[in-house]
């Protein structure tokens, strides 16, 4: 079920055009800042900090933005499903992370129960 | 009860494989300690004081006898022969290892269960009433709500790595609150209006922990459809503004009350704008599909009172002692509710041995249509049984030494593992629920006692909830030595309030003495037969506190 194409990279390479967001972002002060940008990243300070999964949903689905999320920074390959789940499509590794490993966690979970970026309805409605 | 179709199932055994997975990776040294601590969590395993623990989820209590015997057979594979239940009505091991704790998983999976988010910073097992379904005046079944919560928190994208724990309950029943949902993140009241339907008065911001709160309501009334949505909206709130910087100050209830409730709510509100009536609100399909699994059992037409029963009450004063205490009413006549209790002197509280459950398991296919309930008084209940069965199952019940006739009395405490195997412990809890319990042995003091609520938790996290027991017992370090703080006037029903400290904390040896210089307080000034905490509310702290402070005379 996950139609979307993942991008994961293992160098932190930057591209130019990268509009990098800090886990505490408002809604607000991005949205003038995203039609200046090709994509988007998302950094996160911790793994254990999860503001940067409600702000991955609130990019795609208030604002609508369509281009790439990259999640940066000190997050899990464990965490990659829910992340992808939340809209993130683009990972840049954190150093010692092998893409292999990366690529196998995406796929943990054939089936959710609620609705996310890649599911738009929740099961109770796809049953 | 819920029986999984095939995606559950199928949710529960991809995350067995994940699980197995990152153990492996541990084991091989490929996932460091800090990344694998919370991944554990999230599976319900803790490393304590002496061996890992692993807490399964029993959602909202309820559990087949396929189920309970398989908890057995784990306990006396992996673990030393018994089962804890949690005042979450979840089951804990104290000694698997950690090796092994994968193929626990794939043994609990085989019988529908799991240890998924029983521990962590995420939305953890929803409980409620252990007598749900079978009350009389229940305004509506609980349980099917919280199977609808239960799979939508399940591997929720969102909020797996949330500032603290969250924790939901329900209740609907509106004399009796079983299930504390005032003292929840989230507490919800089912209810049902004067136009017939179905919705919600939503609790938020409660909690027990180092800072006590009582929650306060942000919805009077949600109508059913939006239960989904709406806890999305809050938990979004508390996922982006919730504090980060201090473990202490990072439940919801801190960010509540630092907002204030009306600042809260619109935030909230504002929210749950965006994504109200979207494609997560429920449909009226799903409430039936889940409600069709909690459809009364088959039974017989039957009248309350029968012959039986009060022949063997006549006769036999130790069956009626429990049935005073043990048997509850029932919705359907001729038939009761029967607690367990898991305190009997000499075990831990809320202990069971292997052996006993599959005792157990036997008395619930026979009696109660082969399912069991824990409870959040770390007990057990069989909620169907016939009142004209009552006398049979006492006397097999006695002879398992299941049938301590103390249910709601004084022994029946709801106790924290505490310094024996909890590493972050001031001190032992067991121990004194043991000194307790041997001093308070006397049935017909302790039913004349009547309803009492005593929790003891070990430190200040409060697993053992001592702000709402009427008697709390908190652990306390002083200069290295274990200290016990006592405190009174706690109660977790609707009338909810919480304990007051009455002064400087005590030894061990002394406590007995104490709750007895209490008590006997309450037992002369008591008027028409009001419960201890009724007295005391209208005695008040000084009155108690005189008595236990006072100087012996000269
Ligand atoms: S109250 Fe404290 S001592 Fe008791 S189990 Fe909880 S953390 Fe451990």
């Amino acid at each position: 079920m996950h139609a979307q194409q993942h991008e994961i990279l293992v160098a932190s390479e930057m591209d130019e055009n990268l509009l990098i967001l800090e886990a505490d972002s408002e809604l607000e002060d991005i949205e003038s800042q995203l039609v200046e940008k090709d994509d988007v990243a998302i950094r996160f300070q911790a793994f254990a900090d999860g503001r940067g999964f409600s702000l991955a949903r609130l990019l795609r689905e208030r604002l609508n933005y369509t281009g790439k999320l990259r999640a940066i920074g000190d997050f899990l390959p464990d965490q990659m499903h829910y992340l992808a789940r939340c809209g993130f499509d683009s990972f840049s590794l954190p150093e010692g992370a092998k893409a292999e490993t990366a690529e196998k966690c995406l796929k943990a979970f054939s089936e959710a129960y609620q609705i996310s970026w890649d599911r738009k309805e929740p099961l109770f409605r796809r049953l | 009860m819920y029986v999984y179709n095939e995606v559950d199932q199928r949710v529960v055994d991809e995350r067995v494989e994940q699980y197995r997975d990152q153990t492996r990776r541990y084991l091989a040294g490929e996932l460091a300690e800090d990344a694998f601590l919370p991944l554990r969590l999230q599976n319900g395993l803790y490393v304590q004081r002496f061996a890992p623990m692993l807490r399964v989820a029993v959602p909202y209590g309820l559990m087949n006898t396929t189920q309970f015997r398989k908890l057995a057979y784990i306990a006396r594979f992996y673990d030393k022969g018994y089962v804890h239940f949690t005042t979450r009505q979840n089951v804990q091991y104290n000694w698997p290892e950690l090796e092994t704790v994968p193929d626990i998983l794939t043994e609990l999976a085989s019988v529908q269960m799991h240890a998924i988010q029983t521990s962590g910073n995420c939305i953890r097992n929803t409980t409620t009433d252990p007598f749900a379904g079978v009350i009389r005046e229940e305004e509506t079944d609980p349980r099917p709500w919280c199977e609808i919560i239960r799979q939508w928190s399940t591997l929720h994208p969102e909020f797996a790595f949330l500032p603290r724990k969250f924790k939901i309950a329900v209740t609907s029943n509106p004399n009796i609150d079983r299930a504390a949902v005032q003292f929840h993140d989230i507490g919800l009241h089912v209810r049902i209006n004067e136009a017939g339907e179905t919705g919600f008065r939503v609790m938020v911001g409660g909690g027990l922990g180092r800072t006590p709160v009582i929650g306060t309501t942000i919805c009077e009334f949600l109508p059913w459809q939006h239960l989904l949505t709406y806890l999305d909206a809050i938990l979004r709130v508390y996922n982006r503004y919730g504090r980060r910087d201090n473990k202490y100050k990072a439940r919801i209830k801190i960010l509540v009350k630092a907002m204030g409730i009306d600042a809260f709510r619109e935030k909230v509100e504002n929210e749950w704008a965006f994504i109200k009536d979207g494609p997560a609100t429920l449909t009226q399909k799903e409430v039936q599909r889940v409600s069709e699994h909690f459809i009364d059992p088959v039974r017989e037409p039957l009248s309350d009172n029968p012959q039986e029963l009060a022949t063997a009450l006549a006769s036999d004063s130790n069956f009626n002692n429990w049935y005073q205490r043990n048997v509850q009413q029932h919705k359907a006549p001729g038939y009761a509710a029967v607690t367990i209790t898991l305190k009997n002197t000499g075990a831990a509280p809320g202990d069971i041995s292997a052996t006993q459950m599959d005792q157990v398991a036997v008395l619930a296919d026979e009696y109660s249509f082969g399912e069991l309930r824990s409870t959040h008084e770390q007990n057990l209940v069989l909620s169907d049984v016939r009142q004209d069965k009552l006398f049979e199952l006492w006397k097999q019940l006695t002879e398992y030494r299941l049938a301590t006739p103390n249910a709601g009395l004084l022994p029946d405490m709801i106790v924290c593992p505490g310094g024996d195997f909890c590493a972050l412990a001031n001190a032992k809890s067991l121990p004194l629920a043991d000194a307790i319990q041997r001093r308070f042995d006397d049935l017909d003091y302790l039913h004349d006692l009547g309803d009492l609520s005593l929790n003891i938790s070990g430190c200040m996290n409060a697993c053992a909830h001592h702000h709402i027991g009427n008697i709390g017992i908190l652990g306390v370090d002083k200069k290295g030595e274990e200290f016990y703080q006592v405190m009174l006037g706690g109660s977790a029903g609707h009338d909810a309030s919480l304990g007051k400290i009455i002064g400087p904390s005590f030894s061990q040896e002394n406590i007995p003495d104490v709750i007895e210089k209490i008590l006997t307080v309450y037992l002369e000034q008591r008027v028409d037969g009001e419960s201890f905490l009724s007295a005391y509310r209208r005695l008040g702290l000084s009155t108690f506190k005189e008595v236990v402070y006072a100087r012996p005379a000269a």
